[in-house]
């Protein structure tokens, strides 16, 4: 496993280091800029991810048509599947990274406090980019001590997914819009011997709970965790509450499902708090399933949610900042975000594409309005220790019936003693 | 006479031998380069620099601003819930697995020397060993499933088996299992090259003195295949203590559930690729070393010694 990854990330340098050489050989001096634009094209890489052939072939198209529109820089696609964090980060330690890359919001803050990525405020000012156009909350996900190191290029949200014939079966008509009523249809489910709703345990998808109820885990301004936070007991102890009384069930425990979505599509439970990734995944494993999509439910009117968002982002190594900027801000501006929108591979960041974006595909409604009061799912640098304390302590506490003061507490232990190292 | 021959011999020699002997080094030099240099570039180099690096706080991404902690990451370990529980997983998983798997290879190992169509079974017992331990994980997946193979057994005789991968006390044995079944195979074949060793002369001896069955094995087999068993118990500890593909793939890279499958080298991974603290990383992988040079120096004083 480290073998093979060390190999792989060897080839890319390699593979990038002479690709960044054939472009610097025909430069002769940065000093002559100009002749260089009439003369050599520029290469730049753009690093990503594919889901999909899909979606690879959509930031291909992406990038054609910025190549039309700026003749003088040719870009390629570098697709890096698997474990993109554990192939990119070397690559940003020898600065063989693509020029610019995708980055995921939860990973984020650790690469922008190691200088590996470049600020791109100045270059935001210099292309005029119109920032208002995104939701507050996504851009804050790509901020770091006030300055911006990424823009969104798409997000995910959650809501709640409900399987049509199995909420039939119990009597229920409309989908429960809170958590209250949640727990009330779990009740006529479970009469009828049907796993009410399923969700992991993972403070992913639980952290709504604990804002709706007034609490945080994280404070973003002191980039610290604030387990001990007394308010936070209450929405911890209420998720809690409803995993023991079985309104949820965890994948694993419906017939081992890796997660939800496949317990979901096996007609093994009644409802889902996913992620718009659901829908590609039934549409190819259950098509003929019927289910609808209604909004992440909410508490005492609070409708908190978790916002996934993917980023451009720019390595601090790259050669070329300018032209680099302006692919990033092509490949996140409205002509790339409205072919996103026309594919309908992902909820585009930008507001003016969001209309355009449901209009083609209506059933993502509820995701692009749980988009609205959702926070970014990330915790400063404290990254994954952060998430691995408070999962191995949520799950301890549900295991062994502790309260949730002994779950922070235990959270807070063994984040503090992870953390510096 | 003696003279002269001497002199002559010591006039043609060290010209003639030097020239040869510069000439042979050359060769053998330039044919060992290749290696050498792959050897310092790709193993050494990086086990000095991770040796310096774990004296740092070092994070892969901005190299540039490491600083020094002398023993801080070495001294941290000791008192990280994390690494202690990996620890005492990984001597917990080793317990079970290198006695276990030694025994039942020897058991094959005897059987399989004996029995008729033994190329078969040799082959049979080492098709896992070659199999690609991920594909091995997600095979046993299948069989551990709640409702997976195992548990459709059990309830055949009304047992409501549990769910094992997703249960603390249950997962790491889970896991065990499937460590002993795909090196089993290994270790037999290292056995039955041993049991070819023993000459017939031996046991027809032990057989005139009256032995037979279990005493022939006990007195005359496993006394004889010691340096095996040294040898078999040292490569299965090595590999015991080193898990990681097992438990990544059966965990989801997490080492759970609640840390019950974390083991050193999964807790390393992820510190050092997740976490980024690659300075940590690399106090971990020697303390690793040095835990498995302790355990082998050990074996080799116990079982190792000539009589």
């Amino acid at each position: 496993m480290k073998k093979s990854q060390k190999w792989m990330a060897l080839t890319a340098t390699f593979a990038l280091g002479t690709t960044i050489l054939a472009g610097c050989s025909t430069t002769p001096t940065s000093a002559a800029a100009p002749v260089r634009k009439a003369s050599a094209p520029i290469h730049l890489t753009v690093g990503m991810w594919s889901s999909s052939p899909a979606e690879h072939s959509l930031v291909e198209s992406q990038v054609k048509l910025f190549e039309k529109q700026n003749p003088n820089i040719k870009v390629s696609v570098r697709v890096i599947n698997g474990n993109y964090l554990q192939v990119l980060q070397p690559m940003l330690a020898s600065h063989t990274a693509p020029d610019i890359f995708y980055l995921d919001s939860s990973v984020a803050p650790q690469l922008e406090a190691s200088g590996a990525l470049m600020n791109l405020d100045q270059y935001i000012k210099r292309d005029h980019v119109n920032l208002s156009d995104f939701n507050p909350h996504l851009l804050s996900a790509f901020k770091w001590k006030g300055s911006y190191y990424g823009v969104p290029k798409d997000f995910n949200s959650l809501a709640l997914e409900y399987n049509k014939s199995l909420m039939a079966k119990a009597g229920i008509k409309t989908p429960p819009a809170t958590w209250q009523q949640l727990q009330q249809d779990a009740v006529k489910l479970k009469a009828k011997h049907i796993a009410p709703l399923s969700m992991p345990v993972d403070v992913a998808r639980y952290y709504p709970f604990v804002l709706d109820f007034g609490g945080n885990y994280f404070n973003p301004n002191t980039n610290q965790a604030t387990f001990p936070n007394p308010k936070n007991r209450a929405g911890l102890g209420y998720f809690m509450n409803m995993v023991e009384n079985g309104s949820i069930v965890q994948p694993n425990a419906l017939n081992g499902a890796s997660w939800a979505g496949q317990a979901f599509a096996e007609n093994k439970v009644a409802m889902v708090a996913e992620g718009a990734w659901l829908l590609p995944f039934m549409q190819q494993t259950a098509p003929k399933l019927q289910y609808g999509i209604s909004r992440f439910p909410s508490y005492n009117g609070k409708s908190y949610n978790m916002l996934y968002t993917v980023s451009y982002s720019m390595a601090a190594a790259t050669k070329y900042p300018a032209q680099a900027a302006k692919l990033l801000f092509f490949m996140t501006g409205p002509a790339a975000e409205k072919l996103t929108a026309q594919s309908g591979l992902a909820i585009p960041s930008r507001s003016s594409e969001q209309k355009y974006f449901l209009k083609q595909n209506p059933s993502y409604a509820a995701f692009v309005a749980g988009g609205k009061d959702a926070v970014p799912y990330q915790f400063g640098t404290l990254g994954q220790n952060f998430v691995d304390a408070i999962n191995n302590a949520t799950l301890a506490g549900i295991l062994k019936k502790q309260s949730p003061s002994v779950v922070l507490s235990s959270a807070t232990k063994t984040l503090s003693s992870q953390s510096n190292y | 006479m003696d003279n002269t021959v001497s002199s002559t011999t010591d006039r043609r020699k060290p010209g003639r031998i030097s020239r040869s002997a510069v000439d042979q080094a050359l060769a053998g030099y330039l044919f060992v380069l290749p290696a050498f240099v792959s050897l310092v570039v790709f193993l050494l180099g990086p086990i000095v620099y991770s040796f310096y690096i774990s004296f740092f706080h070092f994070s892969f991404l901005d190299p540039q601003n490491a600083s020094f902690a002398g023993f801080d990451n070495y001294l941290h370990l000791f008192v990280d819930p994390v690494f202690l529980q990996a620890l005492g997983n990984t001597f917990i998983y080793t317990i079970g697995v290198v006695p276990i798997q030694t025994a039942v290879a020897l058991l094959l190992a005897v059987i399989v020397n004996r029995i008729r169509g033994k190329t078969f079974f040799r082959i049979a017992y080492y098709l896992p060993t070659v199999t690609s331990t991920v594909a091995v994980a997600v095979m046993f997946i299948f069989i551990f499933n709640p409702n997976g193979l195992l548990n459709s057994f059990l309830s055949l005789f009304g047992i409501q088996g549990p769910n094992y991968f997703n249960d603390p006390t249950l997962a790491l044995p889970a896991v065990m299992s499937v460590a002993i079944w795909s090196s089993v195979g290994q270790f037999m074949i290292f056995y039955l090259a041993g049991l070819q060793d023993i000459s017939d002369e031996v046991y027809e001896a032990a057989a005139i003195d009256g032995a037979s069955g279990f005493r022939l094995l006990w007195s005359i087999t496993m006394p004889l295949l010691r340096r095996t068993t040294f040898l078999v118990v040292v490569m299965g500890m090595i590999g015991a203590f080193q898990v990681f593909d097992t438990v990544y793939v059966i965990s989801n890279g997490n080492g759970g559930p609640i840390g019950s499958t974390m083991t050193v080298v999964l807790d390393l991974f992820n510190k050092a690729f997740k976490d980024m603290q690659m300075g940590y990383a690399s106090a971990m992988a020697f303390v690793l070393f040095a835990i498995i040079l302790i355990f082998t120096l050990l074996q080799n004083w116990l079982l190792g010694r000539e009589d």
